[in-house]
C-alpha cells in the first residue's frame, strides 16, 4: 500500500487534501443540513472523477473500473445523505 | 452437513477472498454488490423511519430519548452570555409557559416553524401566557440528545446566536417536550426570550398590552413599539393567577424518557452504517494485502483511495451531531 501511495504521490495528495477539506467544511456547516448535503454530493462527484482521471492517466481504465468508482461514490454519498435525512 | 460447510466456505471465499472465481477481486468489491449495498442502506433507513412512525411510544425501542433539561439550557445560555460580559437571564415561568404552549402547538398542528399553519406567531403564545414585553425572541431545536451540541448548533447559526447573545433580553423561558411530530418521536426544545415592559408593570394594578403595535420581525426576533391600553381589573386578575409552575413542571415528561425508549432511529442507522463501512474497510485492506503479496496485475479501482474515502465517511458518521435548529 505504501508503494502504491509513493508511486502516485500527487494524486493521493490531492485526494487527502480534498477529504480533509471535506471533513472541515462538513463540521463547519453544521447544523445547516442543506449545505452539508450539497457538500456530500460534491464529494461523491469529485471522488468519481478523481478515480476516472487517475486511471485514465495510468491507461488502466475500463468500464469495470469506471463502474467501481461510481458504485463506491454512490455508496459513500448514500450513507451520508441517509444520515442527514 | 460437511457438504453445506464446504459450500458456505466457498461462497464466503468467493465474496471476500481474491481468487480465480471472482477475477482476483473479492466479489463484495465488484460494482454490482456495491450498488446493492447502497440499496440495502436505503431500504434499511426507510424501514427504521417507518417503524419509528408506526410504533406506538410505549414499549417501543425506536424513539427519541433526550437528556436535555430546562435547567441545563438556562445554565448553558447564561454561561455563554457571561463569556461575552452580558447579564444573566432570569428564568420566567410565564415565558416557560409560553414555550410549552408553543411546543405543544407544534405537536398538535404538526409543524416545525416559528409561525403555525393557522397563523399563530411566537408572540401570540407569549401574550397568551400573560407576559407583557418590550422585546421578545424565540429559538427552536429538535432531535438533539444532549444540551451542549444543541447549544453549539444554535451558536453556529447567526440568527439563533443573535437571540442568545442579545443584550436587551432580561428573562428566559424554556420548554423541553417529548412527543410525535408528524408521526416521528422527537424532543422539541423551545427557548423564549423577553424583557418585561417595565412601564406596564409600574402602572399596576392595570397592565399594558400592545394595542396598536408596530412590530419588526427579523429571523425570529420581534421588537415591538406599541401604544398602550388599559385592561379591566378582572382581566388582570385572571392573568396574575395563571398556574404557570405546574405547566413548567410538565415540560420534561420524565416517564417517557425511561418508558422503554432505548435508541433513536438515528442511533440505529449510525450503527448499521458503521458496520457496513467496517466490513468494507476490512475487505479492502485484506484484498490489498493479498494482492500485494501475490503481486497480481489487475485492472481494478485503487484500494488505498477507497480506504481513505471510507475512513472519511466513518469519521463523519462517528462525529455526526444530529439535531435540527431553526427553522
Amino acid at each position: 500500500m505504501i508503494e502504491e501511495i509513493k508511486s502516485h504521490k500527487i494524486a493521493y495528495a490531492v485526494l487527502a487534501f480534498v477529504l480533509i477539506g471535506f471533513i472541515v467544511l462538513f463540521m463547519h456547516f453544521w447544523p445547516d443540513r442543506a449545505q452539508q448535503r450539497i457538500l456530500v454530493i460534491c464529494l461523491g462527484m469529485f471522488y468519481f472523477l478523481w478515480g476516472v482521471i487517475v486511471h485514465k492517466n495510468m491507461k488502466h481504465i475500463n468500464s469495470k473500473v469506471v463502474f467501481e468508482y461510481l458504485a463506491i461514490a454512490i455508496l459513500a454519498v448514500s450513507l451520508l445523505l441517509l444520515l442527514l435525512n | 452437513m460437511k457438504r453445506i460447510d464446504v459450500q458456505l466456505l466457498k461462497v464466503i471465499k468467493h465474496l471476500f477472498h481474491p481468487q480465480r472465481s471472482n477475477n482476483h477481486r473479492p466479489k463484495f468489491l465488484h460494482p454490482r454488490p456495491l450498488f446493492f449495498l447502497s440499496l440495502i442502506a436505503l431500504g434499511f433507513s426507510q424501514l427504521v423511519w417507518f417503524t419509528a412512525k408506526i410504533h406506538p411510544l410505549s414499549g417501543s425501542i425506536l424513539g427519541y430519548a433526550s437528556n436535555i433539561t430546562v435547567s441545563q439550557v438556562v445554565e448553558a445560555t447564561n454561561s455563554l452570555r457571561a463569556g461575552s460580559g452580558l447579564q444573566a437571564l432570569s428564568y420566567d415561568t410565564k415565558l416557560a409557559q409560553a414555550a410549552i404552549a408553543k411546543a405543544q402547538n407544534m405537536f398538535s398542528e404538526g409543524y416545525w416553524a416559528h409561525t403555525s399553519p393557522s397563523g399563530k406567531e411566537p408572540w401570540d403564545f407569549i401574550k397568551s401566557a400573560g407576559y407583557t414585553y418590550r422585546i421578545a425572541g424565540e429559538n427552536l431545536a429538535r432531535d438533539f440528545d444532549t444540551t451542549i451540541p444543541m447549544m453549539d448548533a444554535w451558536m453556529n447559526s447567526p440568527t439563533h446566536r443573535a437571540n442568545i447573545m442579545n443584550p436587551r433580553y432580561e428573562e428566559i423561558g424554556i420548554a423541553v417536550v417529548d412527543g410525535q411530530l408528524n408521526g416521528v418521536e422527537t424532543t422539541l426544545v423551545v427557548q423564549m426570550f423577553g424583557t418585561p415592559d417595565t412601564q406596564a408593570v409600574a402602572k399596576e394594578p392595570s397592565i399594558a398590552v400592545p394595542a396598536i403595535a408596530t412590530s419588526t420581525t427579523v429571523n425570529g426576533i420581534e421588537t415591538i413599539t406599541e401604544s398602550e391600553t388599559e385592561l379591566a381589573p378582572a382581566e388582570l386578575e385572571e392573568k396574575v393567577d395563571e398556574p404557570t409552575e405546574v405547566l413548567a413542571e410538565a415540560a420534561v415528561p420524565q416517564g417517557t424518557l425511561t418508558n422503554g425508549i432505548l435508541y433513536s432511529p438515528q442511533h440505529v442507522l449510525k450503527a448499521f452504517f458503521l458496520s457496513i463501512i467496517i466490513i468494507l474497510l476490512t475487505v479492502l485492506v485484506y484484498d490489498a494485502l493479498v494482492a500485494g503479496h501475490k503481486n497480481s496485475v489487475r485492472f481494478v479501482g485503487k484500494n488505498v483511495a477507497h480506504i481513505l474515502l471510507f475512513l472519511t465517511v466513518l469519521y463523519i458518521i462517528i462525529a455526526f451531531k444530529g439535531g435540527v435548529v431553526g427553522p
